[in-house]
């Protein structure tokens, strides 16, 4: 713990001007997005690091691209892109031992609840029954799960009768999934075609 | 058609033949072994999966079985056990539900191929290729969601192996800590709550006692009251001290007492005016 003299001048350090150059060095500024995402506790959004560094964003994804680069030849972390911001984890190949000291995330979704996830994901805002029209059964005790895990919540009522509940996915459901944002999920259609295809093919061999 | 032949009979038939005569199937019949709950209705008696089993092969009409008396039956039988079976119970209900979804989607209306059906646009005829379009439709969008389910599945393992910073509770920073509710059940709840209240400290209760009125005690105050006031008092003067609904209900009888035995009299100058009471001249 530094004492108050020490904080003063660490103070002083951080408002005078040979830390902040006048026009920012980008080696320096390079080094203050890894010290951010560092202590950061969550993905921070390009406007925040923006807020910070006070330059254009331009720059700073250039730099995190560098740093990304530089992480990926060298590091035991990686820089990813997650939830709408950028945050520094530790690599995938090294998850056997980091979760040797420390419990990985535990979440349990069922499959029924999972398959509920994607039908809001893809069709945000979404409300009960119209869920539960696709899924052609129940769906309630999958959407009570969600939100008690936070990857769903309510985001307004339709204005039709009965007002339902509109649900839609959370900022933890990106970063619990690894997405960007959720234009990163990809088409529902390519999916869904292939199965029409594979129906109809079905349906031709029976006919024949 | 002979009973004990195996044949099934419908429920029409049977009438026909015999009213009170009642169907029993034995077991050379069961194509596998059926030993749950047994029903005993007028058009069968035996497991009541065997009931649904004949259903599901065409060979008894769901519309004839009184799904109302089977369960009726079954509650009985409940009641008749120590305790409740989970196992039976939660089989009985499985087997009734279906069969109660048999006879339902019997009752719905169903778009018959050329049938005219309410669409956006007003009725319209489904021809059998629009109908099979519309179910593939259907069918391809959930299965669509079902390969995405899978896709975010993948993602999800894939994320959990990259660890973020943790924080000093032990679990990742910025994750809300998730209580597995799963294992927890009802009796656990309950025995929660018992231990809760356990808990508490005796002091916490509270004992309110009710004020005890009787007729007796508001004949007593009436009479002191008028004693006092030889002018007379309005009811509503008789009750001034009453603090709840109860007592001036029993002023109100103890003035018809006091009425009753003479010792009091009420006067009314003319209908609507305040009535007042007087003690009677002795």
């Amino acid at each position: 713990m530094l004492n108050e003299g020490e904080m003063e001048q660490a103070n002083d350090a951080v408002c005078s001007q040979e830390a902040k150059a006048a026009e920012p060095d980008e080696r320096q500024l390079k080094r203050a997005i890894e010290c951010l995402l560092f202590v950061s506790d969550k993905p921070l959004s390009l406007n925040e690091l923006k807020g910070v560094l006070e330059v254009n964003s331009e720059l700073i994804q250039r730099l995190i691209g560098e740093l990304m680069r530089e992480y990926d030849e060298r590091s035991g972390l990686a820089i990813v892109e997650v939830a709408g911001g950028y945050q520094m984890v530790t690599r995938p190949e090294c998850a056997f031992y980091v979760s040797r000291l420390r419990q990985p995330r535990r979440i349990k979704l069922s499959r029924a609840s999972l398959e509920t996830l994607a039908i809001i994901a893809y069709r945000q805002p979404i409300t009960h029954p119209e869920i539960e029209q696709i899924r052609g059964v129940d769906s309630s005790g999958c959407i009570a799960r969600l939100l008690e895990l936070g990857l769903i919540k309510v985001v307004g009522r339709r204005e039709s009768p009965g007002r339902p509940y509109l649900y839609a996915t959370t900022e933890r459901f990106l970063d619990v999934f690894g997405l960007k944002d959720l234009s990163e999920l990809p088409p529902i259609e390519q999916w869904q075609s292939k199965v029409a295809e594979a129906e109809i093919e079905v349906s031709e061999t029976k006919g024949s | 058609m002979r009973e004990g032949d195996g044949g099934i009979v419908s429920h029409a038939e049977a009438v026909a033949e015999k009213p009170e005569r009642r169907l029993i199937f034995t077991a050379p019949y069961e194509p596998y072994s059926f030993n749950g709950y047994h029903v005993r209705i007028s058009i069968f008696e035996g497991p009541l999966e065997l009931l649904l089993y004949l259903v599901r092969r065409n060979e008894a009409d769901v519309r004839e079985i009184p799904l109302a008396e089977i369960t009726s039956q079954f509650l009985e039988h409940l009641q008749l056990m120590r305790e409740v079976n989970i196992a039976i119970t939660s089989e009985f209900i499985l087997t009734a539900a279906t069969l109660l979804y048999l006879k339902s989607a019997l009752l719905l209306p169903q778009p018959e191929i050329g049938e005219e059906i309410e669409g956006d646009d007003g009725p319209q005829k489904l021809s059998e290729e629009e109908i099979k379009a519309m179910l593939t439709r259907r069918l391809a969008e959930y299965s669509g969601y079902r390969e995405a389910a899978e896709y975010l599945q993948e993602r999800f393992e894939r994320r959990a192996l990259m660890f973020t910073r943790f924080n000093d509770e032990g679990g990742q920073v910025g994750q809300p800590e998730v209580v597995e509710l799963g294992s927890v059940s009802v009796f656990d709840l309950i025995w929660a709550l018992r231990e809760a209240l356990n808990r508490l400290p005796d002091g916490s209760r509270l004992r309110i006692k009710r004020r005890k009125v009787t007729v007796a005690m508001r004949i007593k105050a009436i009479l002191s009251k008028l004693r006092s006031k030889p002018s007379g008092c309005a009811f509503w003067e008789l009750c001034d001290d009453c603090q709840t609904k109860l007592e001036v209900i029993v002023t109100f009888i103890a003035l018809l007492e006091l009425i009753r035995q003479r010792l009091v009299t009420a006067e009314q100058e003319k209908p609507f005016a305040p009535i007042v009471v007087h003690l009677a001249p002795t």
